[in-house]
């Protein structure tokens, strides 16, 4: 738990543009709620190697919100049943479940439905948020943590110097 | 543009994505074995474990080899084994989530196999209720008389006394309404009127008229009560015939007391009638027991636990959270479905092989139900064996499914037809025919099993608490060389009936029957002396309180001849 909120910490106070590490907020919560390994994800995975998006917060993000998704189970599988069994959208969901490209995608269960629904629904306000609060958090706090004891035994650190060095793969502009 | 694109992030994609395809190479074998464990657990209800398994990719085809499944009711032992299974998967389906086997090789089948562990149980199989625990056999030992005079209740003496109460109360009111009938003091007066008459004849035709008005007067006095007596008589009597009803109920009440006590702690004739219900019941129970159970564990593979929402269909998948939701397809297909399975069993001699055709809890998709055929030829432990059976479950709320079952000279060496705890009944040697057809509906269950048994040695035993019993029927079970023995199952898979019956029975019946007669008579004699001793004087009672009542009768009978006898008198004068 230490070592992820150091990790978030790091991104945070790194010189990563607000933007870049919203954006890998917002993508971990796909993949977060799509499952890693969802063939959904591939196609995450591609854009957030691709666009210069903070990679250690993707996968920090990602590990968050693959927890919270165990939590929101009961919620996404209501909300994909409530939209896969709406009878406005059966001819649409009938032409897609008769395509083999999306049946590979599962989007016919209704936690991976929900999951993608909710996602993209929440993508950009949390996008939104998460940048507006990195900016607030780096004004107002970042002077503060940067005098905290954890902060300076982490900068202290080999691994921040081997990671600092690296960071321009981290999400540096 | 560039500030937002990461092009060597193009190469790191292509390095996760490969590394993780190459992993999943690496450990395709092991990540289906876990698959197959983990979803056979979840399916069965009990440990599943696969020695290994083996995938190829070009064709896409899979081997497993080792597959112990245990058994949730006996988890010492593997309920099947096999030894090795192979398939080859339609890989474009797959695709589409699709897991389709268009044949499946089963080979080396063995069944009710030794673990080297105690398989885990997910799902514990129901607890059977209190009635399928294994009877004890009714003793043959007299129960002690003085113990069941102070634990049963007679009720024959609250009989008797009662009787004796309304006949007493009977004989008050009689009394009563003799009271109120012509005493001896209206009958001299009536005399009196009468001897007056006769007097009168020697008045002239004076004396003659008023003689013929009293004598009209005193045979209209006497007509008058007469009628009266004739009335209470005739009540009398009705009264008198409730009353000697209810003596004859209260003198036969201890006798009933003795037949009710008696049969309640002795065997009957009905009891020994179905003897082999006792003994060989609950072994019947425990196999059907294990059917049923094996019916319900097995039923997502041939039923679908979808239900319509709408136009379309949701189901629960085999593995994975949610539902799927299926929409109407333009070349419909069934989402998991081996087409045919062929098994082989491996015995020491002989053959043993079948097929089972589509397998896929989708029928209704597929339009075609589970059927399975096997047979067997030349085996060490039976000369023969041919088991057919049809799963129809294409229309979810009318299932049909049927099975016949047909074994010729098993070997049933070994083979426990009892254990209850007072004798357990074994099959030492000899050959048992074997017929099983059985049905289920909508509306239940219903199967026969009939078992021929030939050149049979049985061997028994128990703790002895049978009794002299207990000896008797060991005895006559010694003697027996052949028996059939049908059980009839009738209800649901939840609440069944079994009912067994048997040749046996017959000899069962003749072993015991002079066995129980006497120690019924036995009892009998006991109870009687008992119950005389408590209803003796109280019986004597009532004999007399019933001598009482028969008295008032004698007294209006008495009456009634008087005044007959008075009335004469009178009418003779009057003539």
């Amino acid at each position: 738990m230490l070592k992820m909120i150091a990790k978030l910490l790091k991104v945070l106070n790194s010189d990563a543009d607000p933007l870049q590490i919203s954006l890998a907020f917002g993508f971990a919560l796909l993949s977060g709620l799509l499952g890693f390994f969802s063939p959904l994800n591939l196609l995450v995975l591609l854009v957030v190697f691709l666009l210069r998006v903070n990679l250690s917060a993707y996968f920090l993000g990602t590990t968050f919100f693959s927890g919270i998704a165990y939590l929101l189970d009961p919620l996404l599988h209501r909300i994909g049943l409530a939209l896969l069994t709406a009878s406005s959208l059966e001819g649409l969901w009938t032409v897609l479940y008769n395509s083999t490209l999306w049946r590979i995608q599962r989007f016919n269960n209704s936690v991976v439905m929900g999951s993608f629904v909710f996602g993209v629904v929440c993508f950009v306000p949390l996008v939104l948020l998460s940048n507006a609060l990195v900016r607030k958090y780096r004004e107002n706090v970042l002077a503060w943590v940067r005098k905290t004891k954890v902060m300076q035994a982490l900068t202290a650190s080999k691994f921040y110097d081997l990671y600092s060095r690296a960071s321009g793969w981290g999400g540096r502009a | 543009m560039n500030k937002w694109i990461r092009w060597p992030g193009l190469i790191g994609f292509v390095v996760v994505v490969a590394s993780s395809a190459a992993l999943w190479f690496l450990f395709k074998d092991t990540l289906v074995r876990r698959g197959v464990e983990k979803a056979g657990t979840a399916l069965v209800g009990a440990e599943v474990d696969l020695a290994g398994a083996h995938v190829s990719l070009v064709p896409l085809s899979v081997t497993l080899s080792g597959l112990q499944v245990t058994d949730p009711a006996a988890p010492k032992t593997n309920s099947v084994e096999v030894g090795r299974i192979a398939f080859r998967l339609d890989s474009f389906n797959l695709f589409r989530r699709k897991v389709i086997i268009d044949e499946m090789a089963a080979e080396g089948l063995r069944f009710n196999t030794e673990r080297k562990r105690p398989g885990r149980v997910v799902v514990p199989p129901p607890k059977p209720p209190e009635e399928t625990k294994e009877p004890a056999l009714p003793s043959f030992a007299v129960p002690d008389v003085k113990t069941l005079l102070q634990q049963e209740k007679f009720e024959s003496p609250a009989l008797i006394e009662q009787a004796q109460a309304d006949i007493k109360k009977k004989e008050e009111a009689w009394q009563k309404t003799l009271a109120s009938m012509p005493d001896k003091a209206a009958i001299d007066a009536y005399q009196e009127r009468v001897r007056k008459l006769k007097g009168s004849t020697r008045g002239g035709l004076q004396g003659l008229l008023g003689g013929g008005a009293d004598a009209l007067a005193l045979t209209k006095d006497l007509n008058r009560d007469l009628d009266k007596v004739k009335k209470a008589k005739a009540d009398f009597s009705a009264d008198l015939a409730a009353a000697k009803a209810l003596a004859d109920r209260a003198e036969q009440s201890p006798w009933d007391d003795v037949r009710r006590i008696a049969d309640k702690y002795s065997l009957s004739s009905e009891g020994l009638a179905n003897l082999s219900q006792t003994l060989f019941g609950s072994a019947v129970r425990r196999w059907v027991e294990r059917g049923v159970l094996w019916y319900g564990r097995l039923k997502p593979l041939f039923e679908s636990s979808g239900e319509k929402k709408g136009n379309v269909q949701t189901a629960t998948p085999l593995r994975g959270t949610g539902v799927d939701v299926r929409f109407k397809e333009h070349r419909p297909l069934p989402d998991f479905l081996i087409s045919a399975i062929k098994a082989s069993v491996q015995p020491d001699s002989g053959s043993f092989t079948g097929t089972i055709r589509n397998v896929t809890p989708d029928q209704a998709v597929l339009g075609k139900p589970l059927t399975m055929s096997f047979t067997g030829s030349g085996m060490k432990d039976m000369q023969g064996a041919s088991i057919n059976g049809t799963l129809d479950h294409r229309k979810a709320d009318r299932p049909a499914d049927s099975l016949e079952v047909d074994v010729r000279g098993y070997r049933a060496a070994g083979m426990v037809l009892s254990s209850s705890p007072s004798l357990s009944v074994g099959i030492q040697e000899g050959t048992m025919d074997l017929a099983i057809t059985g049905t289920r509906n909508a509306k239940g269950m219903a199967a026969r099993c009939v078992a021929r048994m030939k050149g049979a040695k049985l061997n028994t035993g128990g703790d002895g608490s049978g009794g002299a019993f207990g000896k008797a029927i060991t005895a006559a079970l010694a003697k027996v060389s052949a028996f059939t023995l049908t059980a009839d199952i009738t209800g649901t898979p939840e609440d069944y009936r079994v009912k067994v019956s048997s040749d046996l029975d017959k000899v069962l019946k003749e072993a015991a029957g002079s066995m129980v007669r006497e120690q019924r008579e036995q009892l009998e004699k006991e109870l009687k002396k008992a119950v005389q001793e408590k209803t003796g004087t109280m019986l004597a009672g009532l004999k007399q309180s019933l001598g009482g009542l028969s008295g008032q009768g004698d007294k209006l009978d008495g009456l009634q001849e008087r005044l007959n006898g008075l009335l004469k008198d009178a009418g003779g004068k009057l003539r």
